[in-house]
């Protein structure tokens, strides 16, 4: 059966066989195009922990180094590894429509960090956004 | 279908449309519920903007004229006040279902502090900034949180700087920008598709967020330390 495989802007299809996991396919692929073991891993948009999770037909594994989320809004930014959190905004602030001096609660994979904590692979980061005063 | 008073505080923009629907669901499913409109205010002609209601006057007054026409099956009662610190423990009861649409942070905190105290109640808040919006379900069980109440990880409840209505002179409670009609309408869905879920069960998730201008949604799962004490 056909899967695809995303991984930082290439789009990759491959023949698998019926039972093969998402490990095993990492791991296919693990040489040819340098997927890191802590990368974050997406089917469908969400998350996977579990790597021996079997794939079905036209699934599409998206492979992220690190991403980033304000509100509803969730980008990769696998160009950010090792750069600060600060720096986020001024790439990303438009596409995540974050504040331009943003004071909001940062956390990496769910733990409170400064803005200068620097992106690692496998990161998760998030700008909580405030509750909305109006209704 | 067996169900808790409900008490929906704030009969502006989110509050007016979201009881419209609330009222159509339970006169249709729901047998002898109660609804509790609060509200301070005053309908005025520039809230026709965004706003569902027939005539000037009390918020909660007017709105529950207009659903009793409406919505046979269902009691509405109206209390016309701000919810401050000391009306709060007589207008919100255990065993209450809140929809809280206000539009103060101040409000918010002084509500989701008071439901921290008591023993079963379910808080389903609403919130928006211009195309984005917000909101949370807090559950109490038995005296235990099974989801997280409006504090967690947001400072700006736990300790607010705006200020309630009750601080404020009638002028001053006048004076706010009105909220985007779309996003109001997306919040108020997603407080009923909330309501939806809780009473089928089906709540694995204490937060949905929305951008009307990326059309993106993500709900924002019940940690795991909540899980699990709702599993001993």
């Amino acid at each position: 059966m056909k899967v695809k495989l995303n991984f930082q802007g290439k789009e990759i299809k491959t023949e698998v066989n019926k039972g093969t996991t998402v490990k095993t396919l990492i791991e296919k692929h693990h040489e040819d195009l340098e997927i890191p073991q802590e990368a974050i891993l997406k089917i469908d948009g969400n998350s996977i922990l579990d790597r021996d999770i079997e794939l079905s037909e036209d699934m599409t594994l998206e492979i992220r180094l690190a991403e980033v989320t304000y509100g509803a809004n969730t980008v990769p930014i696998d160009d950010m590894i090792g750069a600060r959190v600060n720096e986020i905004n001024k790439i990303y602030g438009k596409v995540l429509n974050l504040p331009k001096k943003n004071k909001t609660l940062i956390q990496v994979n769910k733990k409170e960090v400064s803005g200068n904590y620097v992106i690692k692979t496998g990161d998760q980061i998030e700008f909580v956004k405030k509750v909305g005063h109006k209704l | 279908m067996k169900i808790q008073n409900i008490k929906v505080i704030g009969i502006g923009a989110g509050g007016t449309n979201l009881v419209h629907f609330l009222g159509q669901f339970l006169n249709f499913h729901v047998e002898n519920a109660i609804v509790t409109l609060i509200d301070g205010k005053t309908f005025r002609t520039r809230n026709f903007e965004n706003q569902r209601f027939s005539e000037i006057g009390n918020k909660a007054e007017i709105k529950k004229a207009d659903l009793r026409k409406n919505f046979s099956n269902v009691r509405f009662r109206s209390i016309p006040e701000h919810i401050d610190n000391k009306n709060v423990i007589k207008h919100i009861v255990d065993g209450d279902l809140v929809f809280l649409g206000v539009d103060n942070h101040k409000t918010k905190s002084i509500i989701n502090a008071h439901c921290r105290t008591l023993d079963n109640v379910v808080l389903i808040s609403g919130g928006l900034e211009d195309t984005d919006g917000d909101i949370w379900i807090y559950i109490r069980k038995n005296g235990e949180d099974i989801t997280p109440d409006l504090t967690y990880n947001h400072p700006e409840i736990a300790e607010p700087e705006d200020t309630a209505p009750f601080e404020k002179s009638c002028d001053e409670v006048m004076e706010t920008e009105p909220a985007r009609l779309v996003t109001v309408l997306a919040v108020v869905d997603w407080m009923m598709i909330t309501f939806a879920n809780y009473l089928a069960g089906r709540i694995d998730y204490y937060q949905v967020y929305i951008d009307t201008a990326t059309c993106q949604t993500r709900k924002v799962n019940i940690p795991k330390k909540y899980i699990k004490e709702k599993v001993k």
